[in-house]
Order: structure tokens, then sequence, then C-alpha cells
């Protein structure tokens, strides 16, 4: 992908300098758990290595993908976790389909409202996204409550808010435009595909080529230090949560596309899903080391396990018991390693 | 107990402990007797903490031994010398603030009923006693963490005797006590004192050392220099003693004029930080190395913390080259054109797991861009490797991640980070702490050299030849407050201590 080949990541930080074998194998053992996934994958499914199956699989790997992205960027800046993400994709999924119903409110029941084009929607759910994102970084920095309980406080509150604003329904119905972003091909890629590696693209160059980027791994890495070099590390936290929650919104739209319905059900435990791939990818829960190649190898791994239990006849129920297992082992076999290279 | 007067209570012989780079204790000889405050002095530095530390068997030295009540005995934890009888009561005193003051005395010695659970009515009796005894007036069942400090204390000292403790260590007790608290606390110690106790008291104030002090010990660079009765000498003796002989290191720097019209690059007014600084004024020069001297605790680094802007304070103003700085913050300050190289560089000063290239360009990032946003890599590298030959780091290449570079190389790559910037005020906060002797030469000549440059200085040391070789004008510290304000050419090593203890 992007980048990705060492601990930080960058081509800032540059070759690793010192790389003991032990080193390599940490920072790369996730390629291997890669490779040996799609070698399974590709025994048991005879269609597995064909370019469409990688390309739909690439679809179903993006609405994750997104949060995995602002996800990355909130762990990287040394901000623990953002739980919010997967409440946000609902939210905004419902509000995306509401607001094209708006005729129901104002006479039109049974079509779609043009009061209030498309454009315009997606780009107030994008806003409400980043906003409920500034939010969380404001109560984190500004009232010093720590990430995690501000995150999952509000992960609650979004949730309900989508329930709230759907009346607990589901809305049917989404323009074709929406549908086409969840579902449209760009010749044989589809859309939401495309619009994820783009995502990724501008992802690392923020994070690798821009002083913002610079910053933010800097506040990452120690606070006292970027702030002693003229570093607010509290512009970059808040930025981190706003990013988070504008690509939620993101996935949120898509998906709503995807699915052709606002669903305030959707994505339930995403968030964890999306913490699990930045993980497994090896990006560090301290902050400043990792990167988003990293974490988009982490969402493969976590799309391909599932893919190949799948492949294998596995129920959903059992899938989750591994996936489970394999967030566990990932991160014992990457602690495990590090310490025995001492 | 033994009636003998002179009756050795606790021997320490020929007592070394070194660290790579540094022996800390050197051959150290002390004895306690029964009924004695054996007071200890010293620089910081000097080897006082690594002393009590060996006695209170935290750590455990080289060579030399140990005799308690006339036999060996030799610690492998702060529990057995405890078991033995010795207990060292720390400034920072290791508690849980949400349990009752009896329960913190009893901590691993609860006792229990018949049934195994807590038995309060002992444990109280029993905290009851000890706190009595003290004349302490606490009640066994306040919670320890809604005491003042001045009984927390205490309530230590309680601990210490319910553990029968035969010689109890205070080290400098007096830095969080007000005057009638220490009073209280001299109390206490000479009642201790007449029960036979050893008692080894560790101060920087001399005051104290002459009012509670039976004799005094003086450490100097791990060796002891004097033992004496405190009736035998005066102030300025210790004074001597601590500072030793003058050490000829001949002056780096020439001598500085200042300019008559110039107005200063930084006026520092009134500043206070309730608690911390009080009423800090003075100012800097274009081109004048300002020293700041004070022991430990003395308000060094809390000052230059303010003048960035890294701490808020409650009153005064700061002003860099003309501009007044209030609730300002580094990143302002920065503009302005002041930095701060912090005292503790790994904490402080670097990105550990960031290259020497990124670290170099971390507080310039926005001027080493294309257009603001994209970053120049041209430009970073060619800074980064300009500074890296220029302060003759050490390093494999540009690329080497900063932690595996030398603690002198270390600080280098601090330095490069605001050389490569054009600054007018450069604070340096320990800058040679912990480097080697190569490195130590390289960054003091480079102080100098931006000082002639025309830069504003200010170092801040604990080593006073080195405020003395390089400074024009020094600054002393204590308690929060400036205590003196000498040109180097008044400024000697028993005068800079004298103010910096507080004493004129």
């Amino acid at each position: 992908m992007a980048d990705g080949s060492t601990t930080g990541g960058t081509w800032l930080s540059g070759a690793p300098a010192r790389g003991s074998a032990a080193d390599l194998l940490v920072q790369n053992s996730h390629y291997g758990i890669l490779v040996v996934l799609v070698t399974i994958a590709a025994s048991l499914a005879p269609g597995f290595l064909t370019v469409q199956n990688f390309l739909n699989l690439l679809r179903s790997f993006s609405f994750l993908g997104f949060i995995s992205v602002g996800m990355t960027f909130v762990i990287l800046c040394g901000g623990i976790v953002d739980l919010s993400v997967a409440s946000i994709l609902a939210f905004s999924g419902v509000v995306m389909a509401l607001l094209q119903h708006w005729g129901i409110y104002i006479g039109f029941t049974n079509e779609l409202s043009h009061v209030y084009p498309t454009p315009f929607i997606i780009l107030t759910v994008l806003a409400l996204g980043a906003g409920i994102g500034l939010v969380n970084g404001l109560i984190i920095t500004k009232l010093k409550v720590t990430g995690f309980v501000t995150t999952l406080g509000m992960m609650v509150f979004v949730r309900g808010l989508a329930f709230a604003v759907s009346g607990g329904g589901t809305i049917f119905g989404v323009d074709d435009f929406t549908r086409y972003l969840g579902r449209g091909m760009v010749g044989p890629i589809p859309f939401v595909a495309l619009l994820w590696i783009v995502t990724i693209v501008a992802g690392s160059f923020v994070l690798n080529r821009t002083p913002f980027g610079r910053r933010l791994y800097a506040t990452g890495e120690n606070p006292e230090t970027a702030f002693l070099s003229g570093i607010n590390p509290d512009t970059y936290r808040i930025a981190a949560y706003v990013i988070s929650g504008f690509l939620a919104a993101v996935a949120g739209i898509c998906l709503t596309g995807r699915l052709d319905v606002g669903e305030p059900r959707v994505a339930q435990a995403w968030e964890l899903n999306a913490i699990a791939a930045v993980v497994i990818g090896g990006t560090s829960f301290d902050g400043g080391r990792g990167s988003l190649g990293r974490t988009v190898v982490g969402v493969m791994i976590i799309g391909l396990i599932r893919n190949v239990l799948s492949l294998l006849g596995v129920l959903p129920s059992p899938q989750e018991m591994i996936m489970g297992i394999v967030l566990i082992a990932a991160v014992v076999v990457q602690h495990v390693i590090s310490r025995s290279k001492v | 107990m033994n009636d003998n007067p002179n009756a050795l209570l606790l021997e320490v012989q020929s007592l070394t402990k070194a660290y790579p780079g540094v022996v800390a204790l050197d051959n150290v000889d002390l004895d306690v007797r029964y009924g004695e405050v054996h007071c200890l002095a010293g620089e910081n530095g000097a080897g006082k903490s690594t002393l009590i530390e060996i006695v209170g068997g935290t750590i455990a030295p080289d060579s030399g031994e140990i005799r308690f009540e006339g036999t060996r005995v030799s610690f492998e934890s702060p529990r057995s010398a405890q078991d033995k009888g010795i207990a060292v009561l720390h400034q920072e005193l290791p508690a849980l603030p949400d349990l009752t003051v009896a329960e913190n005395i009893y901590l691993s010695r609860l006792p229990r009923t018949r049934l195994g659970v807590v038995d309060y009515r002992s444990l109280h009796r029993e905290a009851d006693y000890w706190l009595e005894f003290i004349n302490s007036g606490i009640d066994s069942r306040a919670v320890f963490g809604d005491l003042p400090v001045a009984k927390q204390q205490l309530v230590s000292i309680a601990k210490a005797l319910s553990l029968d403790a035969k010689v109890i260590i205070f080290d400098e007790p007096s830095a969080v006590l007000t005057l009638i608290e220490l009073e209280r606390l001299f109390e206490i110690i000479k009642n201790l004192r007449k029960d036979g106790k050893g008692i080894v008291y560790i101060s920087h104030r001399l005051d104290e050392i002459f009012e509670i002090g039976d004799r005094v010990t003086v450490l100097r660079n791990g060796a002891v220099v004097a033992t004496n009765p405190t009736s035998d000498i005066d102030k300025n003796d210790l004074i001597r003693h601590m500072v030793g002989r003058e050490v000829h290191e001949t002056r780096l720097r020439q001598r500085f004029s200042p300019a008559q019209d110039g107005t200063p690059v930084l006026e520092v007014k009134n500043v206070t930080r309730r608690g911390v600084l009080e009423n800090v004024s003075f100012s800097v020069s274009a081109g004048e190395i300002v020293g700041i001297f004070g022991l430990v605790g003395a308000g060094r680094t809390e000052v230059a913390r303010a003048i960035v802007g890294a701490d808020a304070v409650d009153e005064g103003v700061v002003t860099v080259a003309g501009t007044e700085l209030r609730k300002h913050n580094p990143k302002r300050t920065l503009r302005y054109g002041a930095c701060l190289i912090p005292e503790d560089r790994k904490l402080q000063g670097l990105l550990l797991d960031k290259s020497v290239r990124e670290n170099v360009a971390l507080p310039s990032l926005r001027d080493l861009t294309v257009g603001r946003v994209l970053l120049d890599r041209r430009a970073i590298t060619v800074r980064a490797r300009d500074f890296t030959e220029k302060l003759k780091i050490a390093t494999p290449g540009i690329e080497q991640r900063s932690k595996f570079l030398s603690g002198g190389n270390q600080q280098k790559v601090v330095l490069a980070k605001w050389l490569s910037r054009n600054m007018e005020l450069f604070i340096f906060d320990e800058p040679t702490r912990g480097v080697d002797v190569g490195a130590k030469e390289e960054i003091r000549r480079l102080i100098v050299d931006l000082a002639e440059s025309g830069k504003a200085v200010i170092l801040i040391s604990s080593e006073i030849p080195e405020i003395l070789m390089l400074s024009d004008r020094v600054l002393v510290m204590h308690s929060g407050r400036i205590t003196g304000n000498v040109p180097v050419t008044e400024a000697s090593q028993e005068a800079l201590l004298a103010y910096s203890m507080g004493s004129n």
C-alpha cells in the first residue's frame, strides 16, 4: 500500500537503520499472516484468486476500511481510541436516508424528496460526522476527560440518536446517486473501493508529507517534546477525532447506498473491528508509531479471515469466537517477539 | 539500649557504589551513635541520596559494609532494613491516601481476629498508642490523604516507631514544612534522641543543621570531606567543606560589555506562580549569558518554563524582543524567538523513535515546505546534514533513530533543533548533565559562540564551575525566589552556595 515498511512508517523516519532479524519479524509479521490467509483461501475456493473476487473483497473491506483509517489517526495521535465511529456510521446513514425523505413531512409520502438536493445532503451528513468528532475532541482536550470514556459516552449517545431520528425503524429507499456510492462500478472497480483507496493515499500523504502529519505523529509519540517544539498537542488531538468522525460519516453514506436503506442497527461493534484492524496491523497503542499502510493490511486480514471461515462453512457465531482468538494471538505474538529481542 | 554515650548504633565502612561513568560513593565511612542526631550535608549529587538508599536497603553497594549494633548486616530490600530497625522517611511518602492513618501504619501486618478479619479495635489501640507517643494529636481513624503534609510525616514517624526502628533517617523533611511544623518536628526528634534512637538528618538548610544536629558529615563528589561535632564548626566552615578547593577551570568567555542603548532581549517582571515562583524579575541582553544557579527544587526549571509559556503563571509579564507575552505557549513564544532546551532530553527534547532528521526539523516544519503544505524533503535533508556536521553529531546517518545515539549526541540533536532556526534567546536547562567530557566541552563552546554572535542566553546549571566558566552574570534562586544577582566577577563558589541556601 502507500507505505508501511518501518515502525516509524514514513520517509521522514527513514529506513530501519538497525534491523535485527527479530525486528524484521515483528515489523512484518502481519504480511506473513496475509500470505497464509490468501494461500488457504485460494486452495479452498478455486475462484478466489480471480481479479473479480479480489475487487469484490475490496468493496467489502471498504466500509470497515474507512473507519479504520480514522481510527489510525486517533491512535497515532496518542488519543487511545475512538469508540464512537460505528455509531456515527449508523447515524450518518440514517440521516442520509431521512433527509432524502424529507418530503414525507411536507406532503410527499411515497416519493423521494427533491427539496434538498443529494449533494447538499451529503455535505450536511459529512459535517455532522466531523462535528461529532469535534465535540469528542473538545471534551477530551478542554475538559480533560479521557478519550475512552468520552467516546464511549458518545458511542451510546449517537447510537441512541440514530434510533431517535429514524423512529426506531428502517428508512427504505435512497436515490440513484446514493446507491451508486455504495454499489456503483468505475469500469471493473467498485466505486466505494476506489474511494477507500483514494482516502488511504490521501491520508498517507497527509501523514507523511505535510507538517500537519508529522506534528500529529510527534504529538502521539511525545506530547511534551511536541509542546516544547512549538506544537499545540490539543490541536492535533482534536483534528484526529474530527477526521475519524468525518470518515465514519463517509462510510455511513456509502453503506446506506449499498444497502439501499437507512438503518440504525448497522455496524454494531464495528468500532472494535476497526481497533482490531489497527492493532493487528501493528500500529502502537502508545501513539506515534505505525502507519496507514499497516492498518490496510490489518483490515484485509480481518476481512480475509471472515472470508476464509465462510469458505470453510463456519457459521457466524463460531466466526466471532475465532476472530477474538486471532486478535489476542496477534497482540500476544507481537508482544512476545518484541520482548524476546532485547 | 546502650548506656555508653559513644557506643555505635550504626556503622558504615568504606561504602562504594559506582554507576557507569560516575562514582556515586567513594569509600564512605559514617557512624551513628545511640541518642544522636547526625546530619548529612552536601551539594546536589554529592552522594547523600545514594548513601541513604544503601543504608535503607533500596540499592546494594559495590563494596563496603554496614554494621548494625555491632554485627555485620546486608539488606536485600527496604523490608529487610526495616526488619532490622532502620527506617527511611522519604520526602515523598509512599502511602495509600484513601486508607485510614491506622491502616497505613499497620498495612502489611494488620491484626486479625480469630475469624481472620481485621481486628479494628486492637489496630486503632496500637496506632493511637504510637501517635500519642510522639504527641502528634492525630486520630488513627482519620483518612491519611486528608491530613496536611506535616501530619503525614508524623504518621510515618509513628510507623517507624511501631516497627521498633532504632535508626530513623529523615530525607529533607523541612522542604515541605512550615516553620511551626518544623519546630514541632524538632521537638519530636529531640525526644527520640532522648530515647536513645539514632537519627540521620539530611537538609539543605544550614541553620537547621546547627539547631538540631549533634554531628555533621559533609559529602562531596561521593566522598566524606569531614565529620565534626556541630559545636566545633560554623556555617562558613561547612560551606567551604561542601564546595571544596577552587576548581581551576579557565573561563571560556571574553568579558561581556552590555550595549549602552540596547533594550534587553528578555525581560521577566514579577512572575509569580503560587507555591512555585515568587516575584521573579530579571532581564537578559543580547550577547549576554546569564547563569541561573540553585539547588534542586529552587525553581530554576520553573522560571524557564514560565518564560516560554510551558506553564501558566498567576501573575507577571514576560517580554521577549519587545513584545509583552501573557498567557502564551511555546508555540507563540517561538515566533518571537525564544526557545527552551529542556533538562530531560529523552522525555522533553526528543522523539526517541524518530530519526535525527525528523527531530532536527520538528520545530521548523512550517519553514521547510513548498507552498506551506508539502514538506520539502530536500531542504530537510540538507538542514539535518548541515547541522549533523556542524555540531559533529556522531551518528551513522541522519536516518538513525535518535534513541540509538549516546547522551552527548542526543543533546546535540536537541541543540540542532533550535540552532537551525533563527532564535534570539536560548534557555539551556542543564545542557551538559549526563554528557561525556568531550561533548560537554563542545556544548559549552557552542553556548559561548551563540552569545558572541549576539544571542541572549540563559544557562541553568547545578554545576557551579560551569556557571562561573560561562556566565556574565549569575542569578541564584532559593525557594522560588531570586536571592542573588551578581556579576560573575564578584561571584565565588562560596557566595553562590550561600545564596542558594537562603542565607546571605
